[in-house]
């Protein structure tokens, strides 16, 4: 059965920043907006995605340029930036290889937008960045927006 | 190769193909190897520090979170241990799902392990999505088993990630007959499906390599050990589960931000899927023995490079065991029993996918945690994977660089390490000096 839109959050609540890809669903919960919580397992991913025609996800980056830099990834027009972006963040084995192998057995959505949120802080224990916490409310205005230009 | 011609030196910042951060150092003066370093970044000891103060019902919600891959291990061990300190029994229904939820755990972990993560060392594919080109519909069998053993955990545990239904006692609810008949057709399906990967992963090719190891594992009269038993070993280890810290310690080792465990006396031990299997292959279901015989693995297994072989062979007794216990199922009056908060000081050891998962709970007379402990299997198998490695390197530097990290790498990936038990950032890199 085809859906049309799943939103998944990806993160560890215990990692530091690595925490916003779940607190961006969170608040995206609280304005009524339903979406999955995943720790970006690609098999995980594969599933939850399967059979919706886009994916909205919402991850955390390794610092690059600005802590709390919010970075929108269209993987059909970016695969270079998804690389660079995606392949380095804490779910190695998880989301450019669950995009990948999704393709190739032809369960991939067929948009598949990222929200990639810049972070510096992620080992056990740490508190999230307060730059990376204020990115959280940015982040779901430009979701809300992208879900509104789609309906 | 650079400077010394006699000198060659491995540096594997992160680990492919292994759940977690880890690292690899390697240095060797011609046959010698100088510096050996497996490096793993452990985070139960900030759960344990995390625990204190908390509530003792807390224990197994928090636990679940420090893996992602086997967090009904962490929640059974858990549980065992604060009921054994409340002097709790579990047993009828609520034991039977308890299995049930782990048979869904090994199910999802060994699928992972043998399809995605160390089936492509053996095929020569560096990972699973060449492996997925080189031989299509492969990967799509693989990744049904794992749905099916994902169920499981979204019936038992609330949903398929995390489960949220497990407290002391029992469970929040029990599922329907029926509930858990709709997973009959799928695992019927799962057991032909399991016969099809020993008789694919049967025809790898395993490196010939052989230790005198020192096998850790449950041992219970009745059955193949998830939850319960005592701990046994090849070398007359027999004790309870209470006894394990009078057996076993932790050190910390500087290069690294794990502990190290050891027997007393200073040695080695392995846990997991071999050491299960060789101290248990009586109480394995028929139909897996006599697989295991036509591999001709019925005396035992002591090759680490075959434990794709055994956790297949896991694979089948879980599904097949899954079946059973969904068969037979007889909702419970209750989904969990009463109890009384006391103070007291529990153990629980149960077998989690990749060995046994200790833990121990001091508690307040007001149900709180003075102290917490958790040992999980990765940390017990370090020093195994560094002796394994300290023993293959140097039979096999006449490799290239390239096959001879590869083959590191694989030796490392034999004990599916959950190194991190929490995060997926994992690099690979290697320099000469």
């Amino acid at each position: 059965m085809s859906h049309d839109l799943v939103i998944i959050g990806i993160g560890n609540m215990y990692r530091g920043d690595d925490a916003v890809g779940l607190m961006v669903a969170d608040e995206l919960e609280r304005s009524g907006i339903r979406t999955i919580k995943c720790r970006g397992d690609a098999t995980e991913l594969m599933e939850t995605w399967e059979g919706y025609t886009k994916a909205i996800i919402i991850d955390a980056c390794p610092y690059m340029e600005e802590v709390g830099k919010i970075y929108r990834i269209d993987i059909n027009e970016d695969e270079d930036i998804l690389i660079n972006a995606v392949r380095t963040s804490s779910h190695n084995f998880g989301l450019s290889e669950a995009i990948e192998l999704s393709k190739l057995l032809k369960s991939l959505p067929d948009e598949v937008i990222i929200y990639a949120i810049e972070g510096e802080k992620f080992n056990n224990g740490d508190d999230i960045s307060n730059k990376v916490k204020a990115a959280v409310l940015r982040a779901c205005e430009q979701i809300k927006n992208e879900i509104t230009r789609g309906e | 190769m650079t400077g010394d011609k006699n000198t060659r030196k491995i540096k594997v910042d992160y680990l492919a193909r292994v759940e977690g951060e880890g690292a690899l150092t390697l240095q060797t003066e011609g046959d010698k190897i100088v510096d050996l370093q497996f490096r793993i970044f452990e985070p139960p000891r900030f759960f344990e520090a995390f625990l204190q103060g908390r509530r003792y019902s807390e224990a197994p919600d928090i636990t679940a979170r420090i893996c992602g891959i086997c967090p009904a291990a962490y929640q059974m061990s858990s549980v065992h241990a604060i009921e054994d300190a409340l002097g709790v029994k579990i047993g009828g229904p609520i034991r039977e799902l308890r299995r049930l939820l782990y048979c869904g755990e090994w199910i999802e972990s060994h699928t992972l392990h043998v399809y995605m993560l160390h089936a492509p060392d053996f095929l020569g594919c560096a990972d699973a999505i060449e492996m997925s080109k080189k031989y299509p519909g492969v990967l799509e069998r693989g990744l049904k088993l794992k749905k099916i053993g994902n169920h499981i955990g979204k019936i038992l545990g609330g949903r398929e990630i995390h489960p949220i239904n497990v407290k002391i006692g029992g469970f929040y609810k029990a599922p329907t007959k029926e509930e858990l008949m709709e997973l009959k057709e799928p695992f019927e399906w799962g057991i032909k499906a399991c016969l099809e990967t020993i008789d694919w992963v049967k025809d790898f090719h395993f490196p010939e390599f052989e230790q005198d190891y020192e096998f850790v594992a449950l041992r219970h009269e009745k059955e193949y050990p998830y939850n319960e038993g005592r701990i046994v070993s090849n070398k007359k280890l027999d004790i309870s589960v209470q006894e394990y810290e009078d057996n076993f310690y932790e050190e910390h080792v500087e290069r690294s931000n794990a502990l190290h465990s050891r027997k007393k006396g200073g040695t080695s031990y392995f846990v997991g899927p071999l050491a299960r299997f060789n101290l248990n292959f009586d109480k394995l279901s028929p139909l897996v023995q006599e697989e295991a015989r036509k591999l001709k693995l019925d005396n035992g297994c002591t090759n680490p490079f075959k434990s794709i072989l055994i956790r297949s062979l896991e694979m089948l007794h879980a599904y097949e065991e899954a079946l059973r216990i969904i068969n037979n199922y007889e909702e419970p009056e209750k989904p969990a029993v009463n109890y009384t908060i006391k103070a007291g000081v529990g153990y629980g050891c149960t077998e989690a996918p990749r060995g046994i998962l200790y833990h121990r709970y001091n508690i307040s007379a007001d149900g709180l945690i003075e102290e917490a402990k958790i040992v999980p299997p990765t940390s017990q198998n370090q020093l195994t994977i560094e002796n394994d490695l300290r023993s293959f390197v140097p039979r096999h530097l006449h490799l290239g660089d390239d096959e001879l990290q590869w083959q590191c790498e694989q030796a490392i990936r034999n004990y599916d390490p959950c190194i991190s038990c929490s995060t997926h950032f994992i690099k690979f890199k290697r320099e000469h000096s």
